[in-house]
């Protein structure tokens, strides 16, 4: 299932994505650390250096997107638009596990109709029972984890969370590995760079850092 | 001669009377008249919403008013049962509109869904219309918005609008002190004097009083 053009689409390199990306979320001690880079690509054709792949799905519930921009971006605000509707019906938020499980029923049901949607994500967030991360592939599955990567340059990101993740971490820690990895990942897969987008979930909600404060964290 | 009533065009909305009226909405009407008062003003800087919860034995009151978006509210007088599928309504467009055009949806808009929406059971055969008054309040990009929409499907802007039981009182009184310069914190006095005529006998306490401010910084 790594063709999308198998359902009759004609056989446009254009529509044929390389997942050409790395995101990666991770927690820390009291919530969850979420970075990745700016590039998207067509084959080995940037097509955008400032393409948006770690989105806000609530206060504090994020998602990162690897695949088809489109299916991606449909998707996040699908979920968005889903979970308002719970809030706002019942005057309290979702958990993070139900934003992953909508997610992950909507992209099964796809599956199953042999169209499924062209994406890898990550669901992440912080609730009452703390952070969660659930990585989605696009037959539907959902696993929880303590670290996640997707992406062209997961395997590369993957080597510097194992080796450096370990539970109860700080947040300047936690944010200090998430750009490690996802740094790593940018010098050594070609579709993965362009800098970086990097988002914090703590108690206070959803934070992105801007630019000077990803670059501290990169020399600290 | 018998009256449109004994006539049996009261009877369905399929049918106009001799005077050209659908009895049955207006009968509708009649049930916003029977709901609980609510109120909403806006200003230049702002909208403001208001009602009264009726508290009934050991029941905990619904919440009356009701968030659609990040930036409408809503309030409704008549049937609960009638107002929750509306409410349910208003939300979804809300978020379609989102997901469509990556904007919040305007109120005025908003209204004109959900009194088409309501318009279909003035007209269709079978069908009983609506028995709640709507007013939508939020902030869009014309500025501060208030409208009413009623049981015919129809709507109105409003500067201040009043429905349920007690509503000449109320209206009668923000006729009195409305103008289009009063602050949020006026608006909410005016409000809450508004519900305390419409209600006459009923003894306001914080806990059967609502109110929702939405200031508007241009």
């Amino acid at each position: 299932m790594n063709n999308p053009n198998f359902n009759g689409m004609t056989n446009n390199p254009f529509m044929d994505p390389k997942h050409g990306t790395t995101t990666i979320a991770l927690k820390f001690k009291g919530g969850i650390a979420a970075a990745a880079d700016k590039r998207a690509s067509m084959g080995s054709f940037i097509a955008s250096k400032k393409a948006k792949k770690l989105h806000e799905i609530n206060d504090f519930t994020i998602a990162t997107i690897a695949g088809l921009v489109s299916d991606a971006q449909y998707l996040v605000h699908l979920t968005r638009a889903n979970l308002n509707l719970y809030a706002l019906g019942r005057g309290y938020d979702p958990s993070t596990k139900m934003a992953g499980n909508l997610l992950a029923s909507i992209m099964y049901e796809q599956y199953r109709a042999y169209f499924p949607y062209y994406v890898s994500m990550i669901v992440a967030g912080l609730d009452k029972d703390g952070g969660h991360i659930y990585t989605l592939d696009m037959a539907g599955g959902i696993t929880e984890e303590d670290f996640a990567s997707t992406g062209s340059g997961s395997l590369v990101a993957y080597g510097v969370l194992e080796s450096q993740w370990k539970e109860d971490l700080t947040e300047e820690a936690g944010l200090k590995i998430a750009i490690t990895a996802l740094a790593t990942a940018t010098s050594r897969d070609t579709a993965t760079g362009d800098g970086m987008d990097v988002l914090v979930v703590n108690k206070k909600g959803v934070k992105r850092l801007t630019a000077a404060e990803v670059k501290k964290h990169l020399e600290a | 001669m018998l009256g449109p009533q004994s006539m049996g065009y009261d009877r369905t909305t399929t049918m106009y009377s001799p005077e050209g009226r659908i009895i049955q909405t207006e009968y509708a009407r009649e049930s916003v008249r029977r709901g609980s008062i609510a109120v909403g003003i806006k200003s230049k800087h702002g909208v403001v919403l208001a009602g009264l919860l009726r508290i009934v034995d050991l029941n905990e009151p619904d919440l009356k008013i009701h968030k659609i978006s990040e930036n409408i509210q809503a309030i409704f007088a008549g049937v609960a049962a009638d107002g929750r599928i509306l409410i349910s309504r208003s939300r979804l467009e809300a978020e379609i509109f989102r997901l469509t055009y990556a904007e919040p949806l305007d109120v005025r808009g908003l209204s004109i869904k959900i009194g088409d929406y309501i318009q279909v059971f003035t007209q269709q055969g079978g069908l009983r219309p609506f028995g709640v008054g709507l007013l939508f309040g939020g902030l869009d990009q014309t500025g501060p918005s208030l409208h009413f929409v009623d049981p015919g499907g129809g709507v109105m802007s409003c500067k201040a609008k009043a429905m349920g039981e007690g509503d000449s009182e109320a209206i009668a009184y923000l006729k009195e002190t409305y103008n289009d310069d009063l602050t949020t914190e006026q608006m909410v006095e005016i409000a809450k004097e508004a519900v305390r005529k419409a209600a006459r006998d009923v003894e306001l306490i914080d806990e059967n009083i609502v109110i929702e401010i939405m200031p508007y910084k241009a």
